[in-house]
């Protein structure tokens, strides 16, 4: 289904949305990256930011998070604006980010997820240790919690970044591309952490750019590329019509459309509808 | 080294103490504080600054002498300083922020131009022919060893209020270093960490300048840093280290430059600093040049041992029975190494060089010409290297993520690699798979 951008896509009235973006645009020097974006991301869902390269997915998280400013629009946050809710909001960000030569070991880095709770002027004692350890043990690493974080393999060192996510217990993750570049254990270890998450009521947004396993991967889907081209059930959303609007023709090359229409096939997780 | 130390064990004269003290605390923090700006790569912000202070030590000199009591305006040298150095420190923040143009060229312009006006105004004042424009010397050369008490005292003062910051914001300062992203989305305030980041150095490098000097006090902060980087896994081993390392350097040149006449102090310090960081660079265990060196030969050499023991392994055949039941069949069989390793893409010389190796440890006995046979030590050792080879090629199908850094340290048993349990459950797996290998009585190479 496809919503205009100033609508709350395909949301039923009673759920008070825990993402509510109404007509955000974002620029850089001047172009707009964003362009009057409205979304909402119901409370409890896995949901998949997709689009093509440049479509404004990583900026619509970085605006999420007051990393870049918006030029007009506005942003809720478990309907409150960002400022007041910021330690319930927990980011996985794109792995090239980061200094990976930096001297850090995978504990410190996952313990950095609790510095909210530590307070200024207070070093992390041995319980945040602990507890950094066992949000290692959640994403299978608590045998390489001593490493270095530069002699991890990029798999790894994406579970880290989760881990640390997870540590801080928030109740809405925001991930940008927490899929690319990774080996077949992390995806498995992120896929179940992220289902995880929401039987405990928690809302994920993932930022995504492969189609054929958004709909295995995610019940909710916002389709960008610049404007907002569908926002709703990824049952829904990423039909072949919506996917045509935002990748152009190239989407009958990126997909098999008869792969599209038969929800089992090459999924991975086993069809698309409850995950 | 005993000469050096003489003046100081024979006469520990009151100025060598007063010296000691503040340069060896000035050491510890331009070393703790380099240790940022390198990972935030920023170590050229610290010659920015330093060399930004000229115009204002220049231009608070000159008013110091037409306003003041007259002496050395120490205080007045510093305020302007301060005053040049902020502005530098918001000029290249603006550039860098605001403007398209990068931060390393933000630093160049600042850096350059500030100083060109410092030295325009230095020569209007030393044309004015003033009493003490010695004083504007030091500021640009160093005069460590000339600080008064006072000055050292200030130097401790804002190294020790530097210290105690950075141990009250360690963990931020941690996550500022390696995620900046991170710290701002976290909602910890990262602008103002950063800020109060560069105000330190700020101060710092305006108290660095008395010592060593406008021009010289960015290896300071740069070369601790550096030399550190070199040893240190954490954020807190790094910090320690490098604060030792200028500790130790500036110490160390403080009293060689009062031992050796004429010998400048800033000078002396930096050249004492570089040579730690030389000697580091060279010996320092893993990093060190010394070290990967040797170390990749090494590890050269054992992987050519355990190839070539396999190969002759292989040429003697029943490989299933020597890994079951250690039971050698082909004891009689010599074999020629050029031959075995044919299909291993090995240089001749390279053969050579390793069968002289292995004869010489006992592990081959030579036959007639160019043919060798395995003493009964080198089996067992191919034996064990063969196993372990493929209990790692097991690993690598059962758990790839973890086997993928142990391919290049070559180990004796698979233990040393393979998690716990995961070990156990890998040899029976060899086991079954062995003896499935000897009912089909095929006779695999197993390469």
């Amino acid at each position: 289904m496809i919503v205009r951008s100033d609508s709350k896509g395909g949301l039923p009235p009673q759920a008070e949305p825990v993402v509510d973006v109404r007509r955000l645009t974002v620029c850089y020097d001047g172009k707009p990256a964003l362009w009057e974006a409205g979304l909402a991301v119901p409370r409890g869902t896995l949901t998949g930011v997709i689009g093509p390269n440049g479509a404004g997915k990583s900026t619509l998280l970085k605006a999420l998070l007051g990393l870049v400013p918006a030029a007009t629009g506005s942003i809720e946050l478990f309907g409150k604006p960002l400022k007041e809710v910021r330690r319930r909001i927990a980011y996985v960000p794109q792995r090239e980010s980061v200094d990976w030569d930096y001297p850090i070991s995978a504990r410190d880095v996952v313990a950095m997820g609790l510095y909210g709770r530590v307070g200024f002027g207070r070093w992390i004692g041995r319980r945040e240790k602990r507890e950094a350890e066992a949000a290692l043990a959640r994403v299978g690493m608590d045998e390489l919690a001593d490493r270095r974080i530069g002699s991890l393999s990029g798999g790894q060192q994406q579970r880290v970044f989760l881990a640390r996510a997870l540590a801080q217990g928030a109740d809405l993750y925001l991930m940008d591309e927490p899929f690319a570049g990774i080996d077949a254990t992390t995806e498995a270890v992120i896929v179940d952490q992220m289902r995880r998450l929401r039987a405990g009521g928690a809302t994920v947004v993932c930022v995504h750019h492969d189609l054929a396993s958004a709909r295995s991967y995610f019940d909710h889907a916002v389709v960008l590329n610049l404007r907002v081209v569908a926002c709703g059930p990824a049952s829904e959303v990423l039909g072949h019509d919506v996917l045509a609007e935002c990748y152009g023709d190239a989407v009958g090359w990126m997909i098999d459309p008869g792969r599209l229409e038969d929800p089992h096939l090459g999924c991975p997780y086993g069809g698309t509808q409850p995950l | 080294m005993i000469a050096a130390l003489e003046p100081w064990a024979a006469a520990p004269s009151y100025n060598l103490r007063v010296v000691v003290l503040g340069v060896a605390t000035l050491g510890v923090t331009t070393g703790v504080l380099g240790c940022f700006l390198l990972f935030r790569r920023r170590s050229l912000l610290s010659d920015a600054l330093g060399h930004a202070t000229l115009p204002g030590v220049a231009l608070a000199f000159l008013l110091a002498a037409r306003l003041g009591p007259g002496g050395k305006p120490f205080l007045a040298l510093m305020c302007g300083a301060l005053v040049t150095g902020w502005i530098a420190l918001r000029a290249v923040h603006f550039l860098g922020r605001r403007t398209r143009i990068r931060e390393d060229a933000a630093l160049a312009c600042v850096l350059s131009a500030s100083y060109g006006l410092g030295v325009v105004w230095l020569s209007v004042v030393q044309n004015l022919e003033l009493p003490h424009a010695s004083g504007l010397e030091s500021s640009i050369y160093g005069m460590a060893a000339s600080l008064l008490l006072s000055e050292s005292v200030a130097l401790a003062g804002i190294s020790i209020a530097t210290l105690v910051g950075v141990g009250l914001l360690f963990k931020e300062l941690n996550a500022l270093s390696f995620d900046e992203g991170f710290v701002s989305a976290h909602g910890l305030p990262h602008r103002w960490l950063d800020e109060l980041l560069m105000v330190a150095c700020l101060l710092v490098t305006i108290a660095g300048i008395q010592a060593v000097g406008l021009l010289l006090v960015t290896a300071m902060f740069v070369i601790p840093a550096a030399t550190a980087r070199l040893y240190a896994r954490s954020l807190r081993g790094t910090l320690v280290i490098a604060g030792a390392v200028g500790a130790a350097g500036s110490v160390g040149g403080a009293i060689a430059s009062a031992t050796v006449q004429r010998l400048p102090a800033g000078a002396a310090i930096i050249l004492a600093l570089g040579g730690l960081f030389f000697l580091s660079l060279v010996l320092a265990p893993r990093r060190g040049l010394a070290f990967t060196k040797a170390s990749a030969a090494l590890r050269r050499r054992r992987t050519e041992n355990g190839q070539l023991l396999r190969a002759l392994l292989a040429a003697e055949g029943a490989q299933q029975l020597a890994l079951l039941h250690e039971h050698r069949v082909g004891s009689s069989v010599d074999a020629s190494p050029a031959q075995a390793l044919r299909d291993w893409g090995w240089a001749p010389q390279r053969v050579e060089r390793a069968v002289r190796r292995l004869t010489r440890s006992g592990d081959l006995l030579p036959t007639n010409a160019d043919r060798v046979q395995l003493s009964y030590q080198g089996w067992q050792r191919a034996v064990r290297a063969e196993r372990t080879h493929r209990l790692t090629q097991l690993l690598l199908a059962k758990r790839p993520d973890v086997a993928r850094d142990a391919l290049l340290a070559p180990v004796d048993e698979i233990e040393e690699i393979a998690p716990a349990g995961v070990a156990a459950e890998l040899r029976r797996t060899l086991e079954l798979q062995l003896e499935a290998e000897l009912r089909l009585g095929r006779t695999a190479t197993g390469r």
